[in-house]
């Protein structure tokens, strides 16, 4: 047996394939909560993203790479117009926050949109028939350790990291970055300043419904490649999505290592009992949703709130003329 | 600005106002609050549109639609409530929303900004440093970079909103430097403030504002504190020391403080080891710049934050930190800054909040049961003795203006025959009217030998009430005067955490 | 005063008349269709488990028309939403509730559910509480798993075959030793690697599995789980893959050996029936390969003909009773012999209660059980 079928080797491998759908979800919602907009709809937007991108695939017909593009772009726009209802909500209509995001996550979610979706079209019948395959661009998929991690996935990964980079750069070199951190961190500031914080908060909470989309269609075009009734095929990844913003302080460079240490996670218990480490896999499986209350918990105690760099608007509706 | 009306639901903030204001001059705006200034500024910055009337810049009618169009116009604004982005360099704050120059590429060139700031910061006297971040500066720190961001930007007119506020009169007096310079400059500087004394020292030219109308433009040097007064209260008013009162302090000790320290919210201590004595019957001032422990001190007298060492007694009775049942036994009575917050219950009728110290005995309750009818006979009474002007005794608290909320506040705290009376910012906010019936109270309080301890950033609202005047800085008692014989600049100092002579 | 009285009058008087036609109305129909009510653990296009189900009951509407009317209440994950969804099917009037899930009639409110609804029958697969209009049927998935397990035994060239499991409860042990025992058949010493995913139906769960145990070193997959993501994940990886309980060759058209697959629709209408005409009776049906319930989906192209003929073979042993899958001699992971030549477990309460695995499997039973 190589070093690459090794446990370690193939754990983080699969915390590569697993966190990316994470990572993309979470940059999305970085970039909302940046300009002061939360979206717990992530799950939803993921899932609504994940059924149109694998019914593109079913539809288009031609040859991979353009057809999967095209689904790409139909999963962003799906899940950017669900993130559309959410912004008219919070930012026009200046409802909750966290009530519109819920309600968005059970409309689109398992148990509705996407569900009505997959089963009008009777998606989970098709058999699947494009898919991101691995990618091996530098010729370096059989190095040892680093190849099978690194180099032997699939275009979304590669994108994602060049992604990662952008909203990093983007957000801390760019002008346009600085005013979305301010329109987060203090609207009236920004506003008086001449920056337009309904449009900076629209285009963001836009922008991150897409990269949910996004990341939901990294599950059926790519992990799984395939649709499944129910809210099974995404499978809470949203909300890790949403745990993971918080646990990265807010920083796409974190987001990315956090990604993959949920993504692995999830890959743990299987490849453990694989390998015959006998840890009870039902503790295993645990892990993530652990993680996650154990992030929120920590940094939900004031002390942190104040140190880890919250944008000190995320949740607050902007109103300008109150007096 | 000609003609500019502005209504807001039920309340018709400006009613027709013009004035014109000259490039290099300092031009005051002079009225109490409520007389229309920051809603005038409000427009003049593109926040609010006016229903009627319209400003000309340099001779010609501009619209703004949002403070972008305004500050393309070379309008900049320096808001009473700052607007910083606090975990924001100076040098990000300045940059930020500007696109010329620096903010117009796509990048931000950091090392750039900074120079420029430097520069400025250096030619205004307004020293701070490029790379620290807001929340690391003091206020009037702030304050420069608010006025750096609108040099930054080349601004033709510079609006500040009540500026001194938040000083110490030296750091007013470099204010003041500051804007003359830059009036010299040829810019102009709109200087809004109820203050008589900073107006007539910094302006040109004084607009005064009443009922949301233009009373008159004078000439700063035509005009004394006298006649100003008049026009933004429409009629004479007293500005000079309080006449000395009958009864002398007794002597008998009431409040006693000693080594009491607080832990701070942000961290750190907020009252580091304070010992105070009150004496019954005198009224003590604590004078100090926002934010250097006044606040916190008040909370802890009151029980409502809980101290991490050190006594507080009063008469022989020690309290228990943090217990403000208390401190209303030990009879504490306690105005707060924050009226409709921490003071009254807005939604809740007169009668309610006039109960709620009361309410737990008879006969305003009977058992666990509320006396309703004597809840509102007590409201009604209190309204009738400190002429709150309210409808009744059921309209919510909400309803009333600031002036009437005070009276309120202060019927219900005297109602219970106090022992100390702890009065923080009692007057801010309220016009000239209602700030000599408030000071008229407290003064009538310390007469009756309660102990009253002002809490105050007007030095002279201390300087006329005053028996007494500590001053306080970074959370310790640095000095205590006299008040007969304390100037504003020897206060000034102490403020600004200098030694006591 | 009076006037409102004769106004009151009229008024339900006419309410009255419209009631007595509109009941004469709607009996004017033959007769009423009998009420029947199936829920499901997953979507009804799960493309496993509850999807079989669904076939069955469409089998059952296609079988009686018009004199039935049924319904499914469908993603039902927890058994503790089963006492509301039970209440509000019985005030819409259905008269018999199968449900297709351990548990649901089971354990706790559940378990009392007959009691309260004393008219109504209900049906549950794969339990055992039998009462008096409370029935239990499941099938001898076993011997199916048995078979499917030689087509994966003969597919392995390195004798190490993955298996997807969800529960550690005994029908999944019994299923997994089954499958064990068939691929030894043709391929002796062969090892079976489990991997517990702790859930029904989880496409990601199942995934990842399927891709640990290929890294692990398996070269077929097969599983006990209901969705049929191994199988996808499988025909990327070019593995061959043994599905479970529905036919889902579509997922993998290349590598699609077979599977156990449960025919429901037959019990549904012969139980239907029985309780229409009033011959219905309660009991416990466990069908088999004998009565068609139970049998092997169509092959895969990778299923040798060779490898045909001996499943064919086999099957008639089971069917003529000459063999029994758990038949002596067994032998446990420690190599113990737990049943002896000669002797075969029997049904009740043997196979109900199995939480040993049998010699070649690898892992151990999962201590958790689904969720009730």
């Amino acid at each position: 047996m190589s070093v690459n079928d090794s446990l370690v080797v193939v754990v983080l491998a699969q915390a590569v394939l697993y966190g990316t759908p994470l990572l993309y979800a979470a940059l999305g919602e970085l970039l909302a909560e940046r300009s002061g907009v939360l979206n717990l709809g992530v799950e939803g937007m993921m899932l609504f993203g994940a059924a149109v991108g694998y019914w593109v695939t079913q539809s288009v017909h031609g040859a991979d790479a353009p057809v999967l593009v095209l689904a790409l772009v139909g999963a962003a726009l799906s899940g950017a117009a669900m993130a559309a209802i959410h912004a008219f909500l919070t930012i026009t209509l200046r409802a909750s926050q966290i009530v519109s995001g819920l309600a968005l996550t059970i409309f689109a979610g398992g148990l509705g949109l996407s569900a009505y979706f997959g089963a009008e079209l009777d998606l989970a019948s098709l058999p699947v028939t494009h898919q991101f395959a691995s990618l091996d661009v530098l010729g370096l998929a059989d190095l040892p350790v680093l190849g099978p991690i690194l180099f032997d996935q699939s275009a979304l990964v590669y994108a994602s990291w060049v992604l990662t980079l952008l909203v990093a750069v983007y957000l801390g070199r760019t002008r346009w970055g600085l005013n979305v951190r301010a329109v987060g961190e203090a609207p009236a500031s920004a506003d008086a300043m001449g920056i337009n914080v309904t449009r900076y908060r629209y285009i963001h909470v836009l922008v991150g419904g897409a990269l949910a989309g996004i990341g939901g269609a990294c599950f059926s075009l790519s992990i799984i490649p395939n649709w499944f009734a129910g809210d099974s095929l995404v499978n809470g990844a949203g909300w890790i999505a949403i745990a993971l913003v918080i646990f990265a302080f807010w920083r796409p460079g974190i987001c990315l290592v956090g990604a993959y240490l949920f993504g692995g996670l999830s890959a743990l218990p299987s490849a453990l009992q694989a390998h015959g480490v006998t840890i009870p896999p039902e503790f295993l499986y645990s892990l993530p949703y652990v993680m996650t209350i154990v992030v929120l918990v920590v940094v939900s105690t004031s002390l942190a709130k104040r140190r880890l760099g919250a944008p000190a608007a995320l949740g607050i509706p902007y109103v300008r003329e109150e007096r | 600005m000609v003609e500019v009306t502005k209504r807001f639901p039920g309340v018709l903030a400006n009613d027709a106002v013009s004035f014109e204001a000259a490039p290099g001059e300092v031009h005051a705006l002079l009225g109490e609050n409520g007389a229309g200034k920051t809603t005038l500024s409000n427009i003049l910055t593109g926040l609010y549109r006016p229903d009627e009337g319209q400003i000309e810049l340099f001779g010609e009618a501009v619209h703004f639609h949002s403070p972008r169009d305004a500050l393309d116009a070379g309008i900049c604004m320096v808001h009473q409530h700052f607007r910083l982005v606090e975990p924001f360099t100076v040098a990000e704050n300045v940059v930020l929303g500007d696109h010329r120059s620096e903010g117009k590429s796509f990048f931000v060139h950091s090392p750039a900004i900074e120079r420029r700031v430097a520069e400025l910061g250096e030619q205004y006297g307004l020293g701070v440093h490029p790379r620290s971040r807001i929340w690391q500066l003091s206020v009037g720190e702030q304050q420069r970079v608010e006025i750096l961001k609108a040099l930054y930007r080349e601004a033709r007119i510079l609006i500040m909103d009540e500026p001194t506020a938040v000083l110490t009169p030296q750091e007013a007096e470099a204010l003041f430097v500051t804007l003359r310079a830059m009036a010299e400059e040829g810019k102009t500087v709109i200087f809004i403030s109820h203050k008589l004394h900073e107006v007539t020292a910094v302006a040109d030219r004084v607009t005064v504002l009443r009922g949301g109308r233009t009373v008159e433009t004078v000439m700063a040097s035509d005009a004394t504190q006298r006649s100003l007064a008049a026009l933004m209260v429409g009629r004479e008013v007293d500005l000079g020391r309080s006449p000395e009162r009958k009864q002398k302090p007794s002597g008998d000790v009431v409040l006693e403080l000693d080594g009491v320290r607080v832990p701070g919210d942000r961290g750190g201590e907020a009252l580091k080891g304070v010992a105070l004595v009150l004496r019954s019957g005198e009224i003590v001032a604590v004078a100090g710049v926002a934010g250097n422990g006044q606040r916190e001190l008040a909370e802890t007298i009151s029980g409502m934050r809980a101290s991490s060492a050190g006594t507080i007694r009063v008469g022989a009775r020690e309290l228990h930190p943090g217990d403000p049942r208390d401190a209303i036994k030990a009879g504490v009575a306690h105005i707060p800054e924050d009226r409709l917050g921490t003071g009254l219950a807005p939604s809740l009728s007169i009668s309610r909040n006039a109960a709620f110290k009361t309410y737990r005995t008879a006969p305003i309750s009977w058992g666990p049961f509320l006396a309703v009818k004597r809840m509102a006979e007590l409201a009604r009474s209190l309204i009738k003795r400190y002429d709150v002007k309210a409808p009744g005794p059921e309209t919510p608290a909400r309803n009333l203006s600031g002036g009437n909320l005070q009276k309120l506040m202060l019927g219900r705290e005297f109602h219970g025959d106090p022992k100390v009376l702890i009065a923080a910012q009692p007057t801010r906010g309220l016009d000239v009217g209602a700030i000599e019936t408030v000071h008229g109270f407290l003064r009538d309080a310390a007469s009756n030998g309660v102990a009253v301890l002002l809490i105050s950033e007007d030095l002279d609202e201390i300087l006329a009430l005053a028996d007494r005047v500590v001053v306080m800085y970074e959370g310790a008692i640095v000095g205590e005067l006299d008040a007969a014989s304390a100037t504003v600049e020897e206060l000034g100092y102490l403020m600004a955490g200098g030694e006591a002579r | 005063m009076r006037r409102k009285y004769v106004l009151g009058g009229l008024v339900l008087a006419l309410v009255a008349t419209g009631l007595v036609l509109a009941a004469a109305v709607s009996a004017k129909p033959e007769q009423k269709p009998y009420k029947v009510a199936f829920l499901y653990p997953a979507a009804h296009n799960d493309g496993g488990w509850a999807q079989a189900h669904e076939d069955g009951r469409l089998y059952l509407e296609k079988k009686l028309g018009g004199k039935v009317q049924t319904t499914y209440k469908e993603n039902i994950f927890s058994n503790a939403q089963v006492p509301q969804i039970v209440a509000g099917l019985v005030r819409q009037g259905y008269q018999m509730i199968f449900g297709a899930s351990f548990g649901m009639f089971e354990n706790g409110v559940n378990g009392q559910l007959y009691k309260k609804y004393p008219d109504v029958l209900f049906e549950q697969a794969t339990g055992l509480q039998i009462k008096k209009n409370q029935s239990e049927y499941f099938g001898a998935g076993e011997d199916t798993i048995y078979l499917s397990g030689m087509a994966a035994g003969a597919a392995t060239k390195k004798g190490v075959i993955g298996y997807i499991v969800p529960f550690g409860i005994p029908e999944v042990v019994r299923h997994a030793n089954a499958f064990a025992l068939g691929a030894q058949v043709t391929h002796p010493g062969a090892k079976v690697k489990l991997i517990w995913t702790n859930a029904w139906y989880s496409p990601p769960k199942e995934t990842a599995a399927a891709a640990n145990l290929i890294s692990a070193g398996a070269d077929v997959l097969g599983q006990n789980v209901d969705s049929p993501a191994a199988g996808v994940y499988a025909e990327k990886k070019g593995i061959p893959w043994v599905g479970y309980d529905s036919n889902a060759q579509k997922s993998a058209p290349t590598q699609w050996l077979t599977a156990a697959v449960y025919n429901w629709g037959p019990y549904y209408l012969r139980r239907v029936k029985a309780a229409m005409n009033g011959t219905w009776k309660s009991g416990f049906y466990y069908g088999s390969i004998n009565d068609g319930f139970t049998s092997l989906a169509p092959y895969g192209p990778k299923v040798t003909a060779k490898t045909k003929k001996l499943i064919a073979a086999k099957q008639k042993a089971i069917v003529s009773g000459k063999f029994s899958v758990f038949q002596g001699p067994l032998y446990d992971q420690k190599n113990k012999l737990m049943v002896p030549a000669g002797k075969k477990l029997k049904l009740l309460p043997d196979l109900y209660a199995m939480q040993w695995l049998v010699k070649g499997v690898v892992g151990k039973v999962s201590k958790v059980f689904p969720p009730g």
